[in-house]
């Protein structure tokens, strides 16, 4: 080799680098920022940053983690394997220092892994918690759990699930515990958890709860994130339950009046906002719960049009079917009493026969006027889909007891509920702190008739509700002064004044007043009703007895009307059976 | 503190064992005859192989007198010699990077520790001890695996081994010189290590001289009360008596002292971060809820046996019967301390603690003092005083060390549970008697003795190893020695069948056959073969887990990282089981080097 | 050369086996020698011979497969019998990190010798090689001829009475070589028994009394050198001076006994003694070498046919 070609071939070779290095810089180039010139980077830089791929896009980098993940030399998976057997050691042998510090190794090895984060908060918040027995001790490490998952969220700044798991730690553990009145007031208190500057209500945790859900709630409606596997219509509802828990438990601790309307008429509004947000029902498509009430009118309007083609067609049928009744059936039917299982099943039968459905009315629409089957056709096709529609918002809405808790923000707003909440407070008050019972006696009556008189003006809202099992604590209560004042619901006097023996029948599952309960029934109803009430109930009798579930005609007050319906027949039938015996 | 096994006194330890078992020394003997006795076989057999039965033999008997003969004429200046030549050789091979390493690994330490814990003074000595074991452990096999190989490699061994030097001597040599170079780096260790802890930890509060109420009593001013400014996320509660001197009250494990200052206050730093409490344990024994005594409480679903229950509200009762007191003492008190597992089956009064009693009672005349309550503090160390002066149930004045200690010394404790539905939980190390604190340092300088047990240990191991094989394969060797000594309680278990999941082939086929540990394999000739050979595989590993070490148990970090001071008992047993390493491991060293072709 | 023998091998073999057992290499076949006290003795071969072999096994770095070696009347396996013998290895054996002195240090308490002896022992010794210069550098730095000598320090720092010499002067310069063959012979003088093996037959035929020469692990020949070389039917006559009128009747009383005249003619000197003479002069006279000065060198290896310098034309 001649110098000459050695020479040329170096140079042909630093030519090809120095091309080379172009299309390198051309991809390669990281973007820079500050001063006045602020590139984007090179092409990989503007992908990585349009779909968000970059570290510093999930959340924030963090040299010891880095580090740490470095140092196990690619011995990662093994790394964590080891500390994640070894924090299950540290919680067999209760050693929960141990165990915290190595949920921290844990986290720094594996930042970016959900799971880790969630498994092990909820381990802290609410396994270790309770292995604890004093509360401070107990707070001490729901906390902890609530930290270590906000770290996550530093981490994993938009993933939903973190988001609604600290909603729910800070919501629920604190709020629903059995500890929650220590667990609250530690929770305002710590400065730890809550902005220098924030005022007292904002350290209520109920109110950090819906902060963090609406937040979750902003990650799914900016489209940065899905929302994966978990329910719509629980995940939306989420900021909306934590602003009604807080308005129930401020009226529980001692505020009433504009403030607590405020804080339902808050919780009202945001339910509703939720009702009309459009989500994904478990059937694949997108419905609204506030759309109930549209569909039930749009499904009237169309079976009354389906009826008005062929007018007084529907008595004609329901005639027919009763004249076609076999004599079993009918027998079946007319039966009161223990029904064999062969009787219930011809029993059912019967009932089917007899009712008459849009399909079958329009099927004979249809069959006697063959000009106007297309239209009936139509129409059932309609009435289907209204029904199919319905359903779906019933089951989506059974999900979240949509209407109840619509029904109870309404119930909850109005003058009489407010100040039936505060006279209950009250009365708690001078009766256990000042012992004046007598006085208390009295405010307890009061609040007992708002409340009734709040049942009857709000609509859809059943005595059988959670709002009944709040109430019937203050029964409870009531029962116990009574108790003191050597009283009782038994007495005539009491009870006839009492308005709420519906709501006690449905909730008074200690059975602390069935002996006041079956005097009252007695005085107002007539003598079986004493015995089925006295024997062990057949729980398919109290079914039809006692809780009427909703029927298709959307009679909302079917229950509200259904007893008084009975009381009033029983009464009426009352003297008269007392006279025939 | 966590007391799985008890700390026998050393003498029973070393002489008759736990009640059931064998003394250690007994267990050394037979050790070492069933390890000699199977390197002789093992020997005689190559031998014969080799070059014939009756040479082999001959070559056998020649090789066993001749090193006890050998073993006889060990010259110390010939051992000291050749330590110091192995101190030279670590040196050279810059043993002192580790202590590099060590520094790197504190200075990071901050990044992932932090005093925020409720017990900061635990979790960092137990870090600091916990890295400096492994380092330990880690130079020792590093310096002892290769030294010897390395010899050989280069051959200077040839140069060693024409000098009338015995083999045992080398082995010991080694083991010596390595020994030395691995305490100066664990002295540093320690020193670096306490220092970083006490730094760490230390600090002090600021007191806000005009936020603290004055406590008055009948009308004179008492004092003063109030708290201290949020430090390393704590505060502490104050207590000022008229003078303005008192003490921050005890929160995370320390106290600070508090001196007037002018017109503000003095705080001392953090006093009572590590402590040495010397505990006197007694014997736990129980009473079930029907008064039958019994040897444990029951269970309440707990998967960690260490504790058991007794029943609230019930005749159930944990009796501690101390030994050892003196009847005839001068104290004016009894210094207990006791440790309360509460367990709940209903949440009883949310924020109130659950009552318990304790009483006293002497356990040959029956005599008891009276109940007192106290409020159970979950998990914690409860330090009661009881005065000497007691009344009896019937409200007659007793003495506790006159009437209630018998003459041989003899206490019983009795606790019991008083709320009905609530159980508390104990073990044997949950009650003991206080005696006077030990120095914190000088526990700090025990627990750091027993980590150069665990490297002495390793050392010899690693040396031993490499008379035979060469360097990699040494270090292997004696890496799986430590590993299965961490795991030893695990190993020894499978050997004998205790846990789940059968031997090394049965667990194989269970990971092909993906069928977890509870699953029954069935029967089948299959299944019969597989746990034939397993028997032969696990009788193996019994032999082996005799002669691991258990690394686990001879940590004693746990010691410091709790507070409590280690027994000199301990300390003489864990430096006995190094000696008995080092000399039957020199031993077996010796032999394999004596019938080692070395120029081969 | 006294009649004690203080080494001897018996039916001594070697047969390297693999590891199932099966032969491999037969390095050495039944060897039987005797050494006795205060000879310099020698075992010659090719590469490959066994000679190495032979001093290991000796030495009880080797396990015989059969017969045996015997030192001072112990089997070679006995470490005991290494108090008496010293050992220098064809290759430096030694620590690299010690120094000179440290190394001799080190060895000297592998003999359990009081510090005060041992002292100055290492001290003598060091003085003995000619290291003084360099006692403190570590031995890693030392060329090969004076890692050599070291090693022939420690062969010696127990001052002991056989000495065993593997490829003493292997790879060294004539000046080291001569330096080792000096060594040699003054042990000898000292009473001390030397063994070597070497396959250098120059070196071995300077210093040795018998020789051993092994082939393919069989002894092949034994006996005393002077013996063996000895040209037995040839004399040789060397002298000063000789007119050509004495050379010449010399040939004629040859003639006249009928005897074989070979060759009448100037010997030569061995190269050796012609580069060890220059270096030295060099050294006492630095500069260029003239006729003058290598006249004044002189010395009884020329005679008087020998030219002048390299320049000159022989006259």
């Amino acid at each position: 080799m001649t110098p000459n070609n050695s020479l040329y071939r170096k140079i042909a070779y630093l030519g090809g680098i120095v091309v080379l290095l172009l299309p390198l810089f051309w991809l390669g180039q990281p973007a820079t920022r500050g001063g006045d010139e602020q590139s984007k980077g090179g092409v990989l830089e503007q992908l990585r940053d349009e779909y968000e791929l970059g570290q510093a896009d999930i959340g924030a980098i963090d040299p010891a983690s880095e580090a740490i993940r470095l140092a196990t030399l690619g011995a990662r998976g093994i790394a964590t394997s080891l500390l994640w057997s070894k924090v299950n050691h540290y919680k067999m042998t209760e050693d929960w220092t141990g165990m915290e510090a190595t949920l921290k190794q844990l986290a720094k090895l594996q930042p970016y892994f959900i799971a880790v984060w969630r498994y092990q908060s909820w381990n802290l918040s609410y396994n270790v918690s309770v292995e604890l027995d004093d509360v401070k001790d107990r707070f001490f490490y729901v906390k902890e759990g609530i930290k270590y998952l906000k770290e996550g969220i530093g981490y994993n700044r938009d993933n939903p699930y973190l988001l609604d798991d600290l909603g729910w730690f800070i919501g629920n553990k604190i709020g629903r515990a059995d500890e929650h009145e220590q667990y609250r007031t530690l929770f305002k208190a710590d400065d730890e958890l809550h902005a220098p500057d924030a005022r007292p209500e904002q350290r209520d945790n109920w109110i950090v709860s819906k902060d963090w859900y609406q937040r979750a709630v902003n990650v799914i409606d900016a489209g940065r994130k899905s929302i994966g596997t978990k329910n719509p219509t629980i995940f939306f509802s989420n900021p909306a339950k934590s602003q009604i828990n807080y308005a129930e438990a401020i009226e529980h601790e001692g505020a009433f009046g504009e403030r607590a309307r405020r804080a339902w008429e808050t919780a009202a509004r945001m339910w509703r906002n939720y009702g009309t947000r459009e989500m994904m029902s478990s059937f694949g498509v997108l419905i609204r719960l506030e759309d109930r009430e549209r569909w039930d009118q749009e499904l009237k309007d169309l079976i009354a049009e389906l009826e008005s083609l062929a007018p007084g067609l529907r008595d004609q049928m329901e005639q027919e079917a009763e004249d076609g009744l076999t004599p079993e059936e009918e027998a079946a039917r007319a039966k009161t009493g223990e029904l064999s299982e062969e009787e219930r099943v011809l029993r059912m039968d019967a009932e089917e026969k007899l009712q008459i459905t849009p399909q079958k009315l329009a099927a004979r629409i249809a069959k006697d006027n063959p000009e106007k089957a297309s239209t009936v056709r139509r129409l059932a096709n309609e009435i289907d889909a209204a029904n199919k529609r319905i359903r779906m918002i019933d089951s989506n809405a059974g999900v979240s007891n949509y209407e109840y808790w619509r029904a109870r923000c309404e119930f909850e707003q109005t003058p009489e509920a407010l100040k039936a909440q505060e006279l209950r407070y009250q009365a708690h008050i001078l009766w256990k702190e000042e012992g004046q019972q007598r006085e208390a006696k009295a405010l307890y009556e009061e609040a007992f008739d708002l409340w009734a008189k709040a049942f009857a003006e709000t609509e859809g809202m059943p005595v059988d509700s959670a709002t009944g099992g709040d109430i019937m604590v203050f029964v409870e209560e009531y029962g116990e002064l009574l108790d003191q004042l050597e009283l009782s619901l038994a007495d005539e006097e009491l009870g006839d004044k009492f308005p709420l023996w519906d709501l006690v029948e449905v909730n008074d599952q200690t059975r602390a007043f069935t002996e006041a309960l079956t005097a009252y029934k007695a005085r107002v109803n007539a003598a079986p009703k004493d015995r089925e009430a006295d024997s062990l109930i057949n729980p398919s009798e109290a079914l039809t007895d006692v809780y009427t579930p909703r029927v298709e005609q959307g009679d909302d007050d079917a229950d509200g009307e259904a007893e008084p319906a009975e009381d009033e027949a029983a009464a009426d039938d009352g003297p008269a059976a007392a006279e025939s015996e | 503190m966590v007391l799985e096994r008890q700390i026998l006194p050393y003498l029973q330890w070393l002489l008759y064992g736990e009640p059931g078992g064998m003394g250690a020394l007994l267990r050394f003997v037979l050790v070492l005859l069933g390890v000699g006795l199977a390197a002789l076989v093992i020997g005689f057999l190559v031998a014969a192989l080799r070059y014939g039965f009756a040479r082999g033999g001959d070559m056998t008997y020649r090789t066993v007198s001749g090193g006890f003969v050998e073993l006889l004429h060990t010259r110390w200046r010939r051992v000291w010699a050749l330590a110091m030549l192995a101190v030279k050789e670590a040196r050279r091979r810059r043993v002192l990077i580790a202590l590099g390493v060590y520094l790197v690994i504190l200075l990071f330490a901050q990044w992932f520790l932090s005093t925020d814990y409720p017990e900061p003074a635990r979790l960092y000595l137990s870090f600091v001890l916990t890295a400096t074991t492994y380092l330990m452990l880690g130079i020792g096999l590093l310096l002892s695996a290769f030294s010897l190989p390395s010899d050989f490699k280069t051959k200077t061994i040839y140069t060693v081994v024409t000098k009338p030097v015995r083999a045992g001597e080398i082995v010991m040599g080694r083991i010596l010189g390595f020994t030395i170079v691995g305490t100066v780096l664990l002295a540093v260790m320690a020193l670096a290590s306490y220092v970083f802890v006490i730094r760490s930890l230390d600090h002090t509060h600021e007191i806000d001289a005009a936020a603290l109420k004055t406590i008055n009593i009948g009308g004179e001013m008492r004092g003063y009360d109030g708290s201290t400014d949020k430090e390393m996320g704590h505060r502490h509660l104050i207590e000022l008596d008229a003078d303005r001197r008192g003490l921050a009250e005890q929160d995370r494990g320390h106290v600070h002292e508090i001196l007037p200052d002018g017109e503000g206050y003095d705080v001392s730093g953090a006093l009572g971060l590590m402590k040495a409490r010397v505990p006197k344990y007694g014997k736990l024994a129980f009473i079930d809820r029907n008064g039958a005594k019994k040897d444990s409480g029951i269970s309440v679903g707990y998967e960690w046996k260490y504790r058991s229950f007794i029943d609230g509200n019930t005749q159930a009762a944990a009796i501690w019967t101390f030994d050892g007191l003196d009847p005839n003492t001068e104290d004016e008190s009894l210094e207990l301390a006791l440790i309360v597992r509460v367990f709940r089956t209903h949440k009883g009064v949310i924020g109130q603690p659950i009552t318990g009693s304790i009483k006293f009672r002497n356990p040959e005349t029956g005599q008891s003092s009276a109940e007192s309550s106290f409020l159970a503090l979950d998990q914690q160390i409860d330090e009661m005083s009881f005065a000497r002066a007691m009344f009896d149930p019937d409200d007659n004045p007793v003495d506790l060390f006159e009437d209630l200690v018998t003459d041989d010394g003899r206490l019983e404790v009795i606790v019991q549970c008083l709320e009905g539905g609530q159980y508390f939980g104990f073990a044997q190390a949950d009650c003991y008697i206080r005696q006077p604190e030990g120095d914190p340092r000088a526990n700090f300088f025990k627990v750091n003795l027993s980590i150069w047990v665990q490297m002495v240990i390793v050392i010899a191991i690693g040396v031993t190893v490499s008379t035979l094989v060469s360097g990699p394969v040494a270090m292997l060797f004696t890496a799986s020695f430590i590993l299965l000594g961490f795991f030893r309680q695990f190993f020894l278990n499978v050997a004998t069948g205790q846990e789940y999941g059968g031997g090394p082939l049965e667990s194989l086929v269970r990971l092909v056959t993906q069928k977890n540990v509870m699953v029954d394999l069935g029967e089948g000739v299959g299944v019969t073969i597989v746990k034939s050979i397993d028997a032969v595989f696990q009788g193996f590993m019994w032999c082996v887990g005799q002669l691991l070490p258990d690394f686990r148990s001879l940590s004693a970090v746990a010691f410091a990282a709790d507070g409590y001071n280690v027994p000199w008992d301990r300390v003489w047993q864990d430096l006995t089981l190094c000696g008995a390493y080092v000399v039957g491991l020199s031993i077996l060293g010796f032999f394999l080097l004596r019938t080692r072709e070395v120029a081969r | 050369m006294s009649d004690e023998v203080v080494l001897q091998t018996r039916a001594l073999s070697k047969v390297y086996r693999d590891f199932w057992g099966r032969q491999k290499v037969r390095a050495l076949k039944a060897l039987d020698l005797n050494v006795h006290r205060g000879e310099v003795f020698g075992l010659l071969g090719p590469n490959g011979s066994g000679k190495t072999t032979t001093m290991k096994l000796v030495l009880g770095l080797l396990f015989p497969t059969e017969g045996e070696a015997v030192v001072f009347g112990r089997p070679a396996s006995d470490v005991a019998k290494n108090e008496r013998i010293g050992y220098l290895p064809e290759e430096s054996y030694l620590y690299r990190f010690l120094t000179a002195e440290e190394t001799l240090d080190f060895y000297g308490r592998l003999f359990d010798m009081p510090a005060d002896v041992r002292a100055q022992r290492v001290d003598a010794l060091i003085k003995q090689v000619g290291l003084d210069k360099a006692r403190k550098r570590p031995l890693q730095e030392y060329s090969k001829g004076m890692t050599r000598r070291i090693g022939l320090a420690q062969a010696l720092i127990n001052d002991p009475e056989l000495i065993l010499l593997d490829e003493p002067t292997s790879g060294l310069d004539p000046i080291g070589t001569r330096e080792m063959k000096d060594m040699i012979l003054e042990l000898k003088k000292q009473g001390k028994t030397v063994v070597m093996c070497s396959h250098l037959l120059a070196d071995v035929q300077d210093v040795c009394d018998r020789i051993a020469i092994l082939h393919q692990g069989e002894l092949k020949e034994l006996g005393r050198v002077d013996e063996l070389l000895t040209i037995a039917d040839v004399t040789q006559i060397r002298g000063r001076n000789l007119s050509t009128d004495c050379q010449n009747e010399i040939r004629d009383v040859i003639a006249r006994h009928h005897g074989e005249l070979l060759s009448m003619n100037n010997p030569t000197t061995t190269l050796e003694d012609l580069f060890l003479d220059i270096v030295r002069d060099s050294e006492a006279r630095p500069g260029r070498r003239t006729a003058s000065v290598a006249a004044a060198a002189g010395g009884d290896a020329a005679t008087s046919d020998e030219s002048g310098t390299p320049d000159q034309p022989a006259s």
